[in-house]
């Protein structure tokens, strides 16, 4: 009885990595594809149109009698997404 | 108008006009990061680092609001308000007294912007994503927190490139093990969370384990150019930013993908990794703390689960930009030696020594510095200190 357990332990491990396991991608392209699908089209964040130059912001800022609501941050490349 | 600025353009204005406008936001920041509503004139009206609860966020923006409506350009002089925590914590203002600032239109033609620093040709930009995992290994839905979904960009210089491309070619018949600094680059950025759990190159300056690193490239068959990279990797570190007692972040990941290659650099790579991360930090921390009560320490996560990160890499194309001068610079072993080399040169000048041999070795230094190759750059460094006759 021990040794079935411990069979139907093992199998279940297995069967669990097995589901974690990465599709192997067989050509260049196929693997690009997997990649482009984990990227979500529509991101909230990603709607912000964040401008980066301080004077574009002061120019539109003027242009449109609108307040700058500028976020200081951490030193990234300016489309950088991690913060 | 949103506008993502810099900390290190506020914090260390450049010169000229441009650079006054910076230094006048800065003059009155209360961190070297925060929020700040502004007006056309480029004067502070109010600055904020956090925020009593979610209510205070949309309270302090109608608030910065009305303070623009009084006063909306250089008309008359106003002083910046700040809050620790918008509204219970405020300090003092900071008075206008640095006068009128002279606006600019537009960068100069020829003038890069400094936000956006024109990237260096070659450099390969490598665009990330990463999702958590659910219990049947399929993505989570939601993408409004790092710790389920991230994006980000980062740079492999030329001199990285070079060094793969070397190793994948000093053995064309067989499986190659990838150049540990290569992989690094790759490691440091797939993860889940804020930048402060970041994994090898921790912005805390903490040490990182890293128990497995094994990248393999392999030929593709009939490409000759194109390489198959597999491997695995384990990374742990209990040495985060702002992180606390019994903290900690371990990722371990199996790789593949394909890296082409022409020359001495990468054309293309396209990387897949998936495996599991756990993820403590700020765990000391009260569960129900109010999310932007707390924002330069980041937030309370406390993750195990299955990852998948997507890497798609391509030379930079003209108009891209380029990491901030502030990230270019010198790892600390080629800041080490460039001061033993500066030292050294001084001690010859004292001697009345000829600094001609020097001076011809040091002109290779300058391009290799531009174009980010920390490697061979440190490589002239020591053949510098080896003709000055050591550190």
């Amino acid at each position: 009885m021990m040794k079935r357990s411990a069979w139907v332990v093992c199998l279940c491990a297995a069967l669990a990595l097995a589901a974690e396991a990465p599709k192997t991608a067989s050509t260049p392209e196929s693997l690009k594809a997997q990649i482009e699908d984990l990227r979500v089209a529509q991101v909230a964040w990603r709607q912000i149109a964040w401008k980066s130059c301080l004077l574009e912001g002061l120019k539109e800022s003027r242009a449109t009698n609108k307040p700058l609501m500028l976020w200081v941050f951490i030193d990234r490349p300016s489309d950088d997404g991690r913060c | 108008m949103p506008v993502a600025l810099k900390a290190g353009l506020v914090n260390n204005p450049p010169d000229g006009l441009e650079g006054r406008l910076y230094g006048e936001l800065g003059r009155s920041k209360i961190a070297p990061q925060g929020i700040c509503i502004a007006n056309s004139a480029g004067k502070a009206l109010a600055w904020v680092a956090m925020f009593d609860d979610q209510q205070s966020v949309l309270a302090f923006l109608n608030h910065g609001l009305q303070r623009f409506q009084n006063f909306p350009d250089a008309s008359r002089p106003v002083a910046a308000e700040r809050y620790m925590r918008f509204p219970s914590a405020k300090l003092d203002d900071v008075q206008d007294d640095a006068g009128l600032l002279t606006i600019v239109e537009r960068h100069l033609p020829g003038e890069a912007c400094p936000a956006k620093p024109p990237a260096t040709p070659g450099t390969l930009i490598v665009r990330v994503v990463g999702r958590a995992l659910d219990a049947d290994a399929k993505p989570v839905a939601d993408t409004t927190s790092q710790q389920t979904y991230v994006e980000e960009r980062f740079d492999v210089p030329l001199g990285t490139q070079a060094k793969l491309v070397r190793a994948l070619a000093s053995a064309p018949e067989r499986r190659v093990r990838i150049p540990e600094e290569f992989a690094r680059v790759l490691i440091t950025h797939a993860y889940l969370g804020e930048l402060d759990v970041q994994p090898l190159s921790n912005p805390s300056g903490g040490k990182c384990e890293l128990p497995a690193c094994a990248l393999w490239g392999e030929r593709v068959d009939g490409a000759v150019e194109t390489w198959r990279i597999e491997g695995t990797s384990e990374v742990y570190t209990d040495q985060m930013a702002n992180a606390g007692p019994g903290d900690f972040h371990e990722v371990k990941l199996t790789w593949q993908g394909y890296a082409e290659v022409k020359e001495d650099r990468i054309v293309r790579l396209l990387l897949s990794a998936e495996g599991r991360e756990k993820l403590r930090f700020g765990t000391a921390r009260r569960d129900r703390e109010s999310l932007v009560s707390s924002l330069p320490a980041g937030r309370r996560i406390d993750v195990a689960c299955g990852v998948r990160f997507g890497f798609i890499g391509a030379p930079a194309a003209a108009g891209d930009w380029g990491q901030p001068a502030v990230m270019l610079g010198p790892p600390e072993s080629v800041q080490d030696k460039m001061q033993s080399v500066q030292r050294r040169v001084q001690e010859w000048q004292r001697d009345g020594k000829s600094l001609e041999p020097i001076a011809r070795l040091m002109q290779r230094f300058e391009p290799l510095v531009k174009q980010g190759n920390w490697t061979d750059a440190e490589g002239v460094l020591d053949e510098a200190l080896n003709l000055l006759g050591g550190k």
